[in-house]
């Protein structure tokens, strides 16, 4: 059975099945790195917000990806 | 998302009805990087099971270390944890029940028969006179090749970097055939991708990877539509 992740939070509530899973589905990633040319199409379409909540003024910038993440995935 | 207040992504994950990945908070965890290391020591030892693993600098307020030692715990790595006794208190001993850790004070203890260093950054402004010079800490915790050969001559070095040379570790070691740094930055693309392919498109049922047979055939942002440039 193919583990499924809707987050990824802490490594601690993980089993050993389920981190050794994780390490094996990066070995094709490592590959990638090898590559001349190291990107791949599996993302297209989707948007990622990169949230470094460690400056305060970063705050209204993050609400308003936000709004953009919840637009572009419901 | 990355955070000073540690919980914080499992607070927006309860709000949010899209994946959150954690890239640090707070003191508490940084999953990636956990992950990075652990396949780093993969790659290097050909297994991350019943190692001894000694993990150097301000392990209080490291979530990296948390990290480590949740993950690695759970493949029988028995852990030294070795600092200023300030940044090691004794209560790490018990924060992963099951796994065996024991805190050190003396470097050349804590090398002693290791398979695996883990450093960690040494935040320069906690160095402060006069409870710890920056000069205390290169004389009581520094990595230097001279210490390092109480390890297994086989032992590996990890850094999370940026390596503070000359400081926590000297550039010999830093640059030197047991060092695994360059790895981990490689690596970790690659496990922060898997991460992303996973927790967004899910996992094939056999485990393939379809979508990793075709490379991005142009070198320009992954995206289905070029923006349309702005008049200047």
């Amino acid at each position: 059975m193919t583990p499924r992740f809707r987050d990824l939070l802490a490594l601690e509530p993980l089993s050993a099945d389920e981190l050794t899973f994780l390490l094996d589905q990066s070995k094709p990633f490592q590959e990638i790195q090898r590559h001349p040319l190291k990107k791949l199409a599996v993302l297209r379409g989707k948007t990622i917000a990169l949230a470094f909540l460690k400056i305060p003024r970063a705050r209204a910038s993050v609400s308003a990806l936000r709004l953009r993440v919840w637009a572009r995935t419901r | 998302m990355r955070h000073h207040a540690s919980g914080a992504p499992n607070y927006v994950a309860r709000h949010l009805d899209i994946p959150v990945i954690n890239a640090g908070d707070g003191t508490h965890e940084h999953p990636s990087q956990g992950l990075l290391d652990a396949l780093t020591i993969r790659d290097r030892k050909g297994t991350i099971r019943n190692l001894n693993v000694t993990i150097l600098g301000d392990i209080q307020h490291s979530r990296v270390a948390r990290s480590n030692i949740h993950l690695l715990g759970k493949f029988g790595c028995r852990f030294t944890l070795c600092g200023p006794s300030m940044w090691v208190p004794r209560e790490l001993e018990k924060i992963a029940p099951g796994t065996q850790i024991r805190c050190v004070y003396r470097i050349e203890e804590a090398l002693e028969d290791t398979d695996v260093v883990i450093m960690l950054r040494v935040q320069t402004e906690r160095l402060n006179e006069p409870s710890l010079s920056p000069n205390d800490y290169i004389l009581g915790y520094q990595l230097s090749a001279e210490r390092l050969r109480r390890a297994k001559p086989d032992a590996i070095v990890l850094h999370p970097g940026p390596m503070n040379r000359g400081i926590e570790i000297t550039p010999d070691v830093a640059d030197g055939p047991q060092s695994c740094v360059l790895e981990q930055v490689t690596n970790g693309v690659a496990v922060r991708m898997a991460i992303l392919y996973l927790l967004i498109t899910g996992a094939a049922e056999d485990g393939s990877h379809p979508a990793l047979e075709q490379p991005v055939p142009h070198n320009r942002r992954a995206t289905d539509k070029v923006p349309a440039k702005k008049d200047s």
